[in-house]
């Protein structure tokens, strides 16, 4: 197997989100401990947190948010453009995203014309 | 606002007695000309000073915004160890992972040993099942339990009777079991964040304690 560079940090930060994930719904304190970890991690290998697992942290409290565990997802219309909103119920902060039918929102990894080659 | 009118006339009223008292004698015909000048400058606010007082957004929690959410201090009963059980089985998973422990364990002597060892180091913690074995308190011995904090000097560990114990790394020895193995862990040469332990590069040699 061809090994990544910082492979093992890459494990870390999976395995941190996951419990992250699992005990944010028992306890915010240690979610946020764990999301902190996560991003001081990635900040000393300099590495990037992938787009899906950082919208899922709210931004200020870094704990992870779930649809009516930990936050509230709402769906709204701004301006004739369609937004998911979420809301952390630990600090109370407010995250939007746009997600309008006819327009392509999507990240740059989720495209397929961003993978380049399949490492086996 | 009349009470504040009649207040200021009286101080103006003061001032000019004042002055009436104090200049001398050939002055006192220019005094209410040069009170009647006005400063056109003083009025105007230069722009910066307007702009400073916009407020900076806060981005990340602050420390008191931390305390009110007791984010600081754990309550010993607020924890279920039933709940972090399963937190042990997805770190045991990890750690298989990350050690490749379907291969057979290195030997001592062997050169793949130092990278064992060096991976060891650079896993992470919350989630393993720690017991201290020795420890200069010895009150802190035989504490076995799930580790759910690691910050640089403590350890904070949940036992089976769902209470919630720091224990400081210094001066203490731990065990730690994955499996069917058991690995001894000196306490001494943790004690670093968490976050810098998996840049810090470990010296070949370490000396435990005597």
């Amino acid at each position: 197997m061809k090994k990544v560079q910082g492979n093992d940090s890459f494990q870390r930060i999976n395995y941190l989100y996951q419990i992250s994930k699992y005990i944010s719904g028992k306890n915010s304190a240690l979610s946020s401990y764990y999301g902190n970890l996560i991003i001081s991690v990635a900040k000393k290998n300099v590495l990037k947190i992938h787009p899906d697992m950082k919208r899922q942290m709210c931004k200020k409290c870094k704990c992870i948010l779930i649809n009516n565990i930990s936050a509230k997802m709402r769906i709204k219309n701004k301006n004739k453009a369609k937004t998911i909103e979420w809301e952390c119920n630990t600090c109370g902060t407010r995250r939007t995203f746009p997600a309008s039918k006819n327009k392509d929102h999507r990240v740059w990894l989720e495209k397929p014309e961003s993978v380049v080659e399949v490492v086996q | 606002m009349a009470t504040e009118e009649r207040f200021n006339k009286e101080a103006v009223d003061t001032i000019v007695d004042f002055l009436k008292a104090n200049v001398p004698k050939n002055e006192i015909d220019n005094i209410e000309t040069e009170l009647k000048k006005d400063f056109v400058l003083a009025k105007r606010r230069s722009k910066n000073q307007r702009s400073k007082k916009k407020k900076k957004k806060v981005r990340c929690l602050t420390r008191n915004e931390k305390k009110k959410l007791n984010f600081f201090n754990i309550p010993r009963n607020s924890l279920k160890y039933e709940d972090i059980q399963s937190m042990n089985e997805i770190w045991l998973d990890y750690v298989s992972q990350l050690l490749e422990l379907d291969k057979p364990i290195p030997e001592c002597t062997s050169k793949s040993w130092e990278t064992f060892t060096q991976s060891l180091y650079k896993a992470d913690f919350h989630g393993s099942i720690l017991k201290v074995v020795r420890s200069k308190c010895p009150s802190y011995v035989d504490k076995i339990g799930i580790c759910i904090m690691d910050t640089r000097n403590t350890f904070k560990i949940i036992c089976k009777e769902n209470i919630i114990t720091t224990i400081p790394k210094k001066g203490c020895v731990f065990e730690m079991y994955l499996k069917n193995i058991k690995i001894t862990l000196f306490g001494k040469h943790l004690c670093v964040r968490p976050a810098e332990r998996s840049t810090k590069k470990l010296k070949g040699h370490l000396h435990p304690d005597l």
